[in-house]
């Protein structure tokens, strides 16, 4: 259920662009940076829907400032 | 100018105030931090007046080179949809929390999140202009709840001043420093569409002095009325602090401060985020690129915080100190090389 509505999601951003995707100057760069970041946010949207939700990127800055600080955070 | 820079530095603080783990010298902390601000601002606006036409991409690009400059420009672009991540769950876990307790929290996130953006698709005027018609009212918001809430304070929460040590306090306002007030970096994306950059300086002080003002009228007002040990165990002080008033139903005024101030924040960072993205990649129009990047904003937001006092610890003890490279060390880094460029091409000229 989760995933039609993700996918609708994203196929109803895709449709709302299309006009200006056609009439875009740049058209191949602009179509690349385009399903850059569409795949970026459909895949973040599919992660959160696993069993195993993988963990945030907050727990991983937070491991990396860690590691920087070598110790906790403050 | 001076009231999209308030409302961007107003924000979230309409709900979460940096400077309560302060106790009763939170109002202390504030100051420095809010004084100190005038500093880290000067360096982003005096940036901005060495490359008038250039945003923060352009600069990264030309002073790094364009590989690093571009490897920079990535990850603004990632801080710029990071905050509107945060702003956007600040949003949605007070809604969640005071005035929709049975509406899924993801519901909220993509409520806000779509007016958002296409305000943004709106353009930068169109922004500023309804910014212009709605600020007063939320100015008007803060100094009427100060007023109303008069007979509750008790000066005694002030004191004992420094219990903790100044240390303590200095710490803290270095939170206050990075949230909200360093957060305007986001600001060298927008710097370049000003008409009268003569007035930068003034304007951008003006907006300093005028949100400092407020977010002091604040704390003052949750730590007077609530005491230091209360602010810091709720979560939300203000909407604690309308229930003072019984009689009366103040809480929506807080969540329309909110939407107004914290919506606002979420609009720039998108703008931020869009414009970055169309110049990282030589674009020309940022439009195209607002609603995936609402997507990603959606799906990080409701991702990247399992529960709420997990949301405060982060932005508590981990956000200033993530929020170091991108405030501090990159954008003077760059004003020291654009001060050494600019030496030299005026000694090459008089040569």
């Amino acid at each position: 259920m989760f995933i039609v509505g993700i996918v609708a999601a994203f196929l109803l951003i895709f449709l709302l662009d299309l006009k200006k995707l056609i009439n875009a100057n740049q058209r191949k760069t602009t179509l690349l940076a385009y399903l850059l970041l569409l795949t970026t946010g459909f895949s973040i949207s599919l992660l959160q829907i696993l069993a195993d939700k993988p963990p945030s990127p907050a727990v991983y800055i937070e491991k990396m400032i860690d590691f920087l600080l070598g110790g906790g955070t403050p | 100018m001076f009231l999209l820079l308030l409302a961007f530095i107003y924000g979230s603080s309409a709900i979460i105030n940096s400077a309560v783990g302060a106790y009763q010298d939170a109002w202390f902390a504030f100051i420095i931090g809010w004084f100190s601000s005038y500093l880290l601002i000067g360096v982003y606006v005096y940036l901005s007046l060495l490359h008038p036409q250039r945003t923060l991409i352009d600069i990264l690009t030309e002073c790094f080179g364009r590989f690093f400059g571009k490897i920079f420009a990535t990850f603004y672009i990632f801080y710029f949809i990071h905050l509107a991540a945060l702003v956007l769950r600040n949003f949605g876990e007070y809604m969640n929390t005071v005035n929709y307790p049975d509406t899924p929290l993801l519901f909220l996130l993509i409520a806000l999140a779509v007016v958002t953006a296409f305000a943004v698709r709106n353009g930068l005027e169109a922004i500023s202009r309804v910014n212009e018609i709605l600020m007063p009212f939320a100015i008007f918001f803060v100094i009427a709840l100060f007023f109303i809430f008069f007979h509750t304070y008790e000066l005694k929460n002030l004191l004992p001043f420094l219990d903790k040590g100044f240390a303590h306090v200095l710490k803290i306002s270095f939170g206050v420093l990075t949230f909200p007030f360093g957060e305007t970096v986001v600001f060298l994306m927008i710097f370049p569409s000003l008409n009268k950059k003569e007035n930068l300086l003034k304007t951008t002080s003006l907006s300093i002095t005028a949100s400092g003002l407020i977010l002091l009228i604040i704390t003052l007002r949750d730590l007077m009325a609530l005491g230091p040990e209360l602010i810091n165990t709720i979560i939300f002080p203000p909407h604690s602090t309308t229930g003072l008033l019984p009689d009366f139903v103040i809480d929506p005024f807080i969540a329309a401060n909110l939407l107004i101030n914290g919506g606002l924040k979420i609009v720039i960072c998108l703008y931020a985020a869009s414009l970055g993205i169309t110049q990282l990649f030589g674009l020309q129009d940022y439009k195209l690129f607002v609603l995936p990047i609402t997507a990603i904003v959606i799906s990080l937001s409701n991702w990247i915080y399992e529960s709420l006092p997990e949301m405060l610890r982060w932005a508590a003890e981990v956000y200033p100190i993530y929020a170091i490279p991108f405030q501090f060390i990159i954008p003077i880094t760059l004003l020291l090389i654009s001060i050494i460029k600019k030496k030299r091409s005026t000694e090459k000229t008089t040569n």
